[in-house]
């Protein structure tokens, strides 16, 4: 049996007749991090939420593990049942909470004891090197740590998949290459597959070792970066490649 | 489990808990409306000819004035309140309240009185046309006044940051006036609907139109089927005006905040902004608020009858309290109940707005009414639901719904759809996560919708008049019972009473509600 | 169906939170009264303090023209909460009778009452009256030019432009006005109120302003309730009385009428609460009130400013046949005139 997520034919059409996706296939394996990348409004953002179950295609069918997990207009497995957890792009901090009642409420459903719980967060908290924000409500801290805060309140969970929606946009390099290298480490020791969704391949290439890439709801070209980046079909790529090329890195 | 994206997602909830509110809403009205249509005689006899049309020209004349005054003179009076500080703001912001919490009637008695006092003719801008979009226009600013207050405040700081460092306050002013203008204008439009309904002023200060028709049917006619007719002539009106208008505004009456702006903006200090909103609002509260008030308190500069008033009022304020209490709750309640289905879906928003816009129309006495015919159907042991306090808090919330709904629409609106998505992957219970993000997100403008909902039902004296079970008079019912033939100076006294009383308890509110923001 | 005992404490609960108890207390007597509040709230006090049974009452007003009791009691016809309703004018209770909403009932005390002043059929019996007087601003009119009729302001070029009436489709304004139509007769009637529109005469909201705009000198003159009036001098205003037409017409009488609801709750404490009310000890009480009443019991002693039935020539009146005359009136001639006249 396959481990992973696995796309069969997967459309997606919003109120309105929007086409958002179109016969996507793809699988994302377990074991390898995954990017999907693209410039805005490809449908990047929508093939997430398809995995995570938060939207049902509009046709074709979603697998998770080897088993059905969303088809045409039904939700077969809800969002808490797939192991997975979500930093959007705009991160959706609870905003009345303070960062500690963040994560605590991020597990909630977990019934675990409160102490096992206090616990836990507290862990989240100090692997993302934020314990000491703890007390604090989100909008009395930095962009970087709020971030942190989404983070540590996926973490927390301890999920087999992290979904990250373009988390990263709006950061200064310096915090944005902190938290990517952070992420790289912690997904590695918490056993964590990552999708992130970006429209930056530097982000890409921090974090994952395969691709897809989307335009206009179809797939432009998949498969593992490296590759990708070698020989690029898409846009994207392509014109990353040649800033890689151009840098005045002596 | 029910799970938390249920709110953000379609579905076929949304539509049968719309269509249970605005049953519940216009359930009052049917026994009426069904006689008039059910009878013999056709629908349209005993309106053509009898100047009705001119009589809804009239109407239509002083609603559409009093929503464009409102919305003209609320929105920036609101943006500067909302945006920057200055010495005095928050007992000028309570003092605005007061507008809403006195009957239309005795507005439009302290202006007629006024003008009498300052010797001016029966033809001046105190009385007639003028007069009358004056009393009615004190409580419409208020009301679009807080809400552009409300709007503003959901700006976030980095929103207001952002466009002040591009081109200064002027671009900060325009580019909030663009945010709070749908809401803004919803607002308006429903205070000018309101005045369909009301005869008080109109009839006062010497212009008539739909509403003093519709009460010449029920009190000089006693002809229920006419009143019924009427008032079904006037909701055609409406709903001919506002399908096009909600079809327009409904997409934007929310813009929706994203999870990162969290961060509210601070009033900022501003010296010519400051003292552009100490004026605006100053000017706005002495023109609505100050000047009928004289006009009403005058008499007490003789004589206080304060034992005496003081006995009346004592009676009274329990029920006062209660029927308040009741409308301000379950509107409230009924109204974020309502937003929260209609959520992001621009059809089901402009679906909702014609509905709230044909409430508003409806007279009061329509639905007292027809609760008093339902009332006698039901067996006794009903009574409690139809025959109650109760069931005039419920009529009164009712009536004044469609105020929180916008409220409540507009705060919902404001709230990041992915805060809900993320607990729903984290298999947060909706439950638990109305109870832990959503309502202490929503609470401060619950509270806000439960007293502008509140003082509103205070004010509205027909309802009251006609469902109160026996013993049980509020303070402004018992100022209209007594006023024909007390002394003047005691009606004066017991109005004093009431508006002190209320304008005290909102500065109060206020204060502590700023002071806990603030900490 | 039967109910559980949490239910059963639920209702219980919630009818105490409600005030919806009132139910259980049976001797208690529900009066709904046009009469102004300060006005019938002592009288009921007083009934209560004599016979021990408490008194609900639901007033209304004819200010500002509500909706009214009137069509509450209507509408509860079918199961009436109310058991009296103390009308202040016999116009409302002959509109009762016509809607079948009132019961027979004739009252011992109502033995030395003027019979022209009740319904012969015994639906409701006049007591304590009202008269319709004209109100003048002492500052602006010599007690010597007072209007001695009503006539005057019609077609008396002394006061044109300087006269205000209430609109003549609601309240006592519209009673007297359907019994100048059965007094002078249709066209006297039209010619009346054609007159007053020529004569420069304003039609303002309600008795209430009539009185508000001659006291502060607005208006000079004006028809007004001798209660209204009586309430205006005694807040020192200046202002004075003339009970008119007292060589022509007559003074119109305005009696209060009790009315006796059929089917409601408590039927034999409504007929006390009615006996009460016909006593000559109200009668008494309401001549002593601010409310000026003129009592119809001859043997009533009243205050020095209360005329009594005597000392006036009272107009002579079918009372009966006023509500229909009234019912025609507001669909047609008068609805056009307070339509003409409405600024």
């Amino acid at each position: 049996m396959s481990t992973g997520f696995e796309l069969r034919s997967v459309s997606k059409t919003y109120d309105g007749g929007v086409l958002a996706l179109s016969q996507v296939s793809f699988e994302i394996d377990a074991r390898e991090n995954v990017a999907i990348l693209g410039p805005s409004g490809c449908g990047k953002s929508t093939v997430l939420r398809l995995m995570a179950g938060l939207e049902s295609p509009s046709s074709g069918q979603i697998l998770l593990n080897g088993t059905n997990a969303s088809e045409e207009g039904r939700v077969l497995l809800p969002p808490y049942r797939r192991n997975v957890t979500m930093v959007f792009q705009d991160l959706a901090l609870w905003p009345n909470l303070s960062v500690l009642d963040n994560v605590l409420l991020g597990i909630a459903a977990k019934s675990l004891p409160r102490q096992d719980a206090h616990r836990r967060a507290i862990d989240a908290l100090s692997l993302c090197k934020i314990e000491q924000l703890a007390p604090r409500k989100p909008a009395k801290i930095s962009g970087g740590q709020q971030q942190r805060v989404a983070l540590a309140r996926a973490l927390a969970s301890r999920p087999r998949f992290l979904f990250l929606d373009e988390p990263f946009s709006g950061l200064d390099l310096v915090t944005k290459m902190e938290l990517l290298s952070d992420i790289s480490r912690l997904a590695k020791k918490e056993e964590i597959t990552l999708a992130l969704v970006s429209h930056d391949p530097m982000e890409a290439t921090s974090l994952c070792q395969s691709a897809v890439v989307l335009n206009n709801g179809q797939i432009e070209e998949k498969g593992r970066l490296a590759d990708l980046l070698h020989e690029p079909k898409s846009a994207i790529l392509r014109v990353f490649k040649e800033q890689l090329k151009d840098l005045p890195l002596g | 489990m029910i799970s938390s994206d249920t709110l953000e997602k379609s579905g076929r909830w949304r539509s049968v808990v719309l269509a249970i509110v605005f049953l519940m809403a216009f359930a009052p009205a049917f026994p009426l409306l069904w006689t008039t249509f059910s009878e013999a005689s056709p629908p349209a006899q005993g309106l053509l000819g009898s100047g009705f049309g001119v009589a809804i020209l009239h109407s239509l004349s002083i609603a559409i004035t009093v929503a464009a005054l409102s919305i003209f003179l609320g929105v920036p009076a609101g943006l500067l309140a909302a945006l920057y500080d200055f010495p005095g703001r928050r007992a000028l912001l309570a003092l605005l309240a007061i507008p809403l919490l006195v009957p239309s009637f005795l507005w439009a008695i302290g202006l007629s009185q006024l003008r009498i006092y300052l010797g001016l003719p029966p033809e001046s801008f105190l009385s007639g046309w003028a007069g009358t979009v004056l009393a009615f226009t004190a409580p419409a600013i208020s009301l679009v006044l807080y809400m552009t207050l409300l709007s503003a405040r959901h700006l976030s700081k980095n929103q207001v940051e952002s466009v002040r460092l591009v081109d200064g306050e002027r671009l900060l002013f325009r580019y909030a006036a663009r945010a709070v203008l749908p809401a803004a204008i919803l607002t308006g439009v429903l205070a000018g609907v309101l005045t369909l309904s009301d005869p008080g002023p109109g009839q006062i200060l010497g212009f008539s139109g739909v509403p003093y028709e519709i009460l010449l049917s029920f009190s000089a006619l006693y002809d229920f089927a006419l009143a019924a007719k009427q008032c079904a002539a006037l909701t055609g009106a409406v709903l001919f005006v506002s399908i096009p208008f909600a079809v327009l505004i409904a997409p934007n009456v929310a813009t929706g905040l994203l999870g990162r702006d969290i961060q509210q903006a601070p009033l900022s200090r501003n010296k010519t902004a400051s003292w552009m909103g100490l004026l605006a609002l100053g000017c706005i509260l002495v023109t609505t608020t100050v000047l009928p008030m004289i006009g009403i308190l005058r008499p007490l500069f003789t004589e206080f009858p304060a034992a005496r008033a003081f006995q009346e009022v004592s009676r009274t304020l329990s029920n006062t309290f209660l029927y308040a209490l009741c409308a301000g709750v379950i509107a409230t309640a009924l109204g974020f109940f309502l937003a929260i289905a209609v959520g992001r879906e621009s059809a089901l928003r402009r679906h909702a707005l014609i509905g709230l816009f044909l409430i508003l129309s409806l007279p009061p006495s329509l639905n007292a009414l027809g609760i008093i015919k339902i009332g006698t159907m039901i067996p006794a042991w009903l009574d409690p639901f139809f025959r109650s306090r109760f069931t005039v808090g419920m009529v009164l919330a009712l009536r004044f719904l469609p105020i929180a709904t916008i409220l409540a629409m507009r705060s919902f609106g404001s709230t990041s759809t992915s805060q809900a998505l993320v607990a729903a992957v984290h298999g947060v219970p909706l439950s638990l996560y109305v109870r832990r993000v959503l309502g202490p997100i929503l609470l401060p403008s619950a509270a806000l919708s439960c007293v502008i909902v509140a003082l509103l039902a205070t004010a509205e004296v027909g309802t009251v008049l006609l469902l109160r079970p026996p013993g049980a008079d509020s303070l402004p019912v018992q100022i209209f019972t007594v006023m024909a033939n007390a002394p003047e100076s005691l009606v004066a006294a017991l109005c004093f009473f009431y508006i002190a009383g209320a304008a005290a308890l909102l500065m109060v509110g206020w204060t502590l509600t700023e002071r806990r923001r603030i900490a | 169906m039967k109910l559980g005992s949490s239910q059963v404490f639920l209702m219980f609960a919630f009818s105490l939170a409600t005030g919806s108890f009132a139910v259980a207390a049976l001797r208690e007597i529900v009066v709904y009264t046009s009469v102004d509040d300060v006005f019938a709230r002592p009288i009921a006090e007083q009934f209560t303090k004599k016979t021990g049974i408490p008194v609900k009452l639901v007033p209304d007003t004819e200010e500002t023209k509500s909706t009214g009791l009137l069509n509450r009691l209507i509408a509860e016809k079918k199961r009436p909460q109310a058991d009296v309703f103390w009308s202040g004018d016999p116009v409302r209770a002959e509109i009762l009778k016509s809607k079948e909403v009132s019961a027979v009932y004739r009252s011992p005390n109502a033995k030395g009452l003027p019979k022209a002043y009740s319904d012969p059929a015994g639906y409701w019996t006049g007591f304590s009256a009202r008269a319709r007087v004209i109100l003048y601003n002492t500052n602006l009119i010599p007690k010597e030019k007072a209007p001695k009729s009503i006539l005057d302001l019609s077609n008396n070029p002394e006061f044109r432009g300087k006269g205000c009436i209430a609109n003549p489709l609601f309240g006592t304004t519209s009673m007297q006005a359907s019994a100048l139509f059965v007094v002078l007769g249709d066209k006297g009637g039209r010619d009346y109120f054609e007159g007053l529109t020529r004569n420069g005469v304003k039609m303002v909201s309600s008795n209430g302003e009539v009185r508000r705009r001659i006291a502060e000198g607005d208006c000079a003159v004006g028809i007004a309730d001798s209660d209204d009036a009586y309430e205006t001098m005694k807040d020192k205003k200046p202002v004075a009385v003339v009970y008119p037409d007292e060589k022509g017409i007559g003074t119109m009488m305005i009696p209060n009428a009790t009315v006796l609801v059929a089917g409601g709750p408590n039927s034999d404490g409504g007929k006390q609460f009615i006996d009460y009310l016909l006593s000559p000890d109200t009668e008494r009480a309401l001549s002593e009130s601010d409310a000026a009443q003129i009592p119809l019991h001859s043997e009533v002693k009243v205050p020095p400013h209360v005329r009594t039935l005597d000392k006036l020539h009272p107009m002579k009146l079918d009372y009966g046949k006023l509500a229909a005359k009234l019912d025609e009136l507001s669909r047609g001639f008068l609805k056009d005139w307070a339509a003409k006249n409405n600024r």
